[in-house]
């Protein structure tokens, strides 16, 4: 698969205070990936650990501190590059204010379709074949609804024909799933399936839940985010089935589970602290180490480097080759 | 099963809304066995809330309990004078409300919260109420001397769910009621929460009753859950019975529409359709449109609650057939 989009030591540093400006939290810190063309790439990580951020540099539109955004090959914020801007849209989790509430279904989507070329005369037509193409069905009574009349499910399903119009080569979904209904869910998440699949859309799945992740990523990759830096990443069914950095680790053993019986033989990695530290004061060496229960006096003083253990699955973490076998159970 | 502690019959909850009446509790019954954990589940907007609103009396000014009994302990709550009824509340029934974080007072110390809380309903000297106060907190896991000087905004959103919890098992009830107790909670904070609970509920034998939206939540934790969809209760059993025997078409596919971290997830599905409206829900059952079982009985009739097993009730006229492929 041909490189789509790379991040490279990409950082960014949001600053805060009005009057005077001060160097305020790091919110990205020094992270590197590569998203290819039609890949699935899940980002998980808890409240404020940067994901959206993250999503938003991918998509040129918040340009990084440092580091360097290549689409294609081209850096996007070079002088050359400029006006390049990668064709990605964004799909975040309230669809009810994506969308602008005195449009139509039709309005909404005629609009973009004029401006990427479709004749006046096609445009009904146009609207209604992708309407049935993310299952809001029938179309044709669909297209005089306005936004309130449609369920959260059905409006994310609007977002995305909207956002499939200028033919992106990918989309970010942030958190794209947790305003719907549990038994819609996956629905949603199929949908997306179905957009990679047809038009290879590449796709960064931005959300804190592992196992939506999982579930849209089983073929494609994971990258695990803490206080603004990458700590785990690599194919979905080898991390999950083997992961490296603690953090994951308690990520795993704290995710509730649909079944009893493994819920209750899931042991939960007991942490020193419950709670992550601010990310306006981060600690020293790796982010990760006052709350390890593995950390050693390296951990505090060195910040450790995200290490290849094969085949791409990658863990920054120092101990990685001490650390216990890993077992869920 | 033990004899009930709290037993809802036939609570009816309705809400006046612009277009009519919302009907968001619909003939639902259903009981809480002494020293139980029991898990009441149901997606958003199918009426846990109004029902945990319902047994304690706390209506908001637009609902109206317009039939039903709760018995507590034997006695009939809803008919209680006020007075009486508020001694139960707190003292003998504890309630964590939904996004209870936000509900501690800002300009108060943990300290005071707690003295405040026991006041309200009876003396007490300030020295035994602080260290009752801490040895609850210790139970949740905070450290006491820390906790109680500090202010609300000096805590993580994990820590002040957790002094609510303290703070509502300050009176020694005999019962707590939680509402979404994770909810704004980081993954490994819930986890813990969870766990806590189950400490609790072990430690001090108490009987609880935890509301969410989030099927994987009482997995671990529950040994009965009750199942709700669009007002009303449809299945109840053991955690087991629900989880691995569902008899409800709605309880299987929603079990069958939540995806894990483990196991097989190809056999995942969504279930098709959406909820109905509680202004105008469909004749007969309410999940016939999204069922795949449905036949036109089910159009018609309204089924009801039927013991299929020991403490295993299911309302579907065609529960026999569940999980037959
Ligand atoms: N515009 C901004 N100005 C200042 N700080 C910001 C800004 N946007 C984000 N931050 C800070 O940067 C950090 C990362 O935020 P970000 O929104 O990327 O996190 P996230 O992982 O998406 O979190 P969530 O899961 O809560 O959406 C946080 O500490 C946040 O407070
Ligand atoms: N104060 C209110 N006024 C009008 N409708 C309400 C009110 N509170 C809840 N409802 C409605 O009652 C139904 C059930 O709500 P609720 O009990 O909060 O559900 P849950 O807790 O299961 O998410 C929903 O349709 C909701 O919109
Ligand atoms: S009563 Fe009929 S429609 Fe309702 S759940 Fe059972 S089979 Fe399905
Ligand atoms: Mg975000
Ligand atoms: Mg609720």
């Amino acid at each position: 698969m041909t490189e789509l989009l790379r991040l490279e030591e990409v950082q960014v540093v949001f600053e805060r205070g009005w009057i005077r400006k001060r160097k305020g939290a790091r919110a990205v810190s020094g992270v590197s990936m590569v998203i290819r063309e039609g890949e699935i790439f899940a980002l998980v990580g808890e409240s404020g650990c940067g994901k959206t951020t993250l999503g938003r540099i991918a998509l040129g539109l918040l340009r990084p501190t440092s580091g360097r955004v290549l689409y294609r090959g081209k850096d996007i914020w070079s002088a050359d590059g400029k006006g390049l801007r990668p064709t990605g849209q964004m799909v975040h989790q309230d669809s009810y204010s994506a969308l602008n509430p005195a449009r139509t279904v039709y309005q909404t989507l005629a609009a973009p379709l004029r401006r990427y070329g479709v004749p006046r005369s096609k445009l009904k037509e146009e609207a209604e074949k992708l309407l049935e193409f993310v299952g809001i069905m029938p179309p044709k009574y669909f297209l005089n609804k306005y936004p309130y009349h449609l369920s959260g499910g059905m409006r994310q399903r609007l977002v995305f024909a909207r956002s499939i119009i200028p033919k992106p080569r990918f989309i970010v979904t942030d958190e794209p799933v947790s305003m719907i209904d549990a038994s819609l869910r996956l629905s949603i998440l199929d949908l997306m399936l179905k957009l990679n699949c047809e038009f290879k859309i590449a796709f960064l799945y931005i959300t804190h839940d592992l196992a939506t992740a999982r579930y849209l990523a089983q073929e494609g990759k994971i990258a695990v985010m803490y206080l603004g830096k990458i700590v785990e990443e690599g194919r979905m069914k080898e991390v999950l089935e083997r992961p490296l950095h603690p953090y994951l680790r308690a990520l795993l053993s704290a995710a509730p589970v649909p079944d009893p019986e493994i819920a209750r033989k899931k042991k939960l990695l007991q942490l020193k602290e419950a709670e992550p530290p601010s990310a306006e004061a981060p600690p020293s060496g790796c982010g990760f180490h006052p709350r390890c229960p593995y950390a050693e006096g390296v951990c505090s003083r060195e910040e450790p480097p995200l290490r290849d253990f094969g085949e791409g699955h990658r863990g920054a973490c120092h101990l990685i080759e001490v650390l216990p076998p890993w077992r869920l159970m | 099963m033990s004899e009930a502690l709290l037993s809802v019959q036939d609570l009816v909850v309705e809400f006046e809304v612009r277009d009519g009446n919302l009907r968001s509790v619909d003939h639902v019954s259903l009981d809480v066995p002494k020293e139980t954990f029991m898990g009441l589940i149901g997606e958003s907007g199918c009426g846990k809330t109004t029902i945990v609103q319902a047994i304690l009396n706390l209506m908001p000014e637009n609902g109206y309990i317009r039939a039903g009994r709760i018995y507590f302990d034997g006695t009939e709550i809803l008919s209680l004078p006020p007075e009486k009824l508020r001694r139960i509340r707190w003292e003998k029934i504890a309630m964590v409300f939904q996004a209870a974080q936000n509900s501690l007072n800002p300009v108060m110390r943990i300290s005071e919260h707690m003295i405040d809380t026991v006041l309200a309903h009876r003396r007490e000297s300030r020295a035994r109420i602080l260290e009752r106060a801490s040895r609850l907190l210790e139970l949740v896991s905070l450290d006491p001397d820390r906790v109680l000087v500090s202010y609300p905004h000096e805590l993580s959103g994990g820590m002040k769910q957790r002094v609510i919890i303290a703070l509502s098992l300050l009176l020694e009830p005999e019962m707590l009621i939680l509402d979404e107790p994770t909810t704004a909670l980081d993954l490994i904070s819930q986890a813990y929460l969870m766990e806590m609970l189950q400490e609790i509920h072990h430690e001090l034998g108490i009987t609880m009753l935890m509301v969410t939206h989030d099927v994987s939540n009482v997995a671990k934790v529950a040994e009965r859950v009750a199942v709700m969809y669009a007002a009303k209760i449809l299945e109840v059993g053991s955690t087991e019975d629900v989880f691995y025997r569902a008899r409800h078409p709605y309880t299987a596919g929603l079990i069958n529409a939540i995806p894990s971290i483990v196991g097989d997830l190809s056999s995942k599905r969504p279930i098709p359709g959406l909820p109905p409206s509680l202004i105008t829900p469909p004749p007969g059952c309410r999940f016939h449109p999204r069922c795949p079982l449905a036949t036109q009985i089910c159009r018609e009739e309204e089924p009801r609650m039927e013991e299929v097993g020991a403490g295993h009730s299911v309302a579907c006229h065609h529960w026999k057939k569940t999980g037959e492929k």
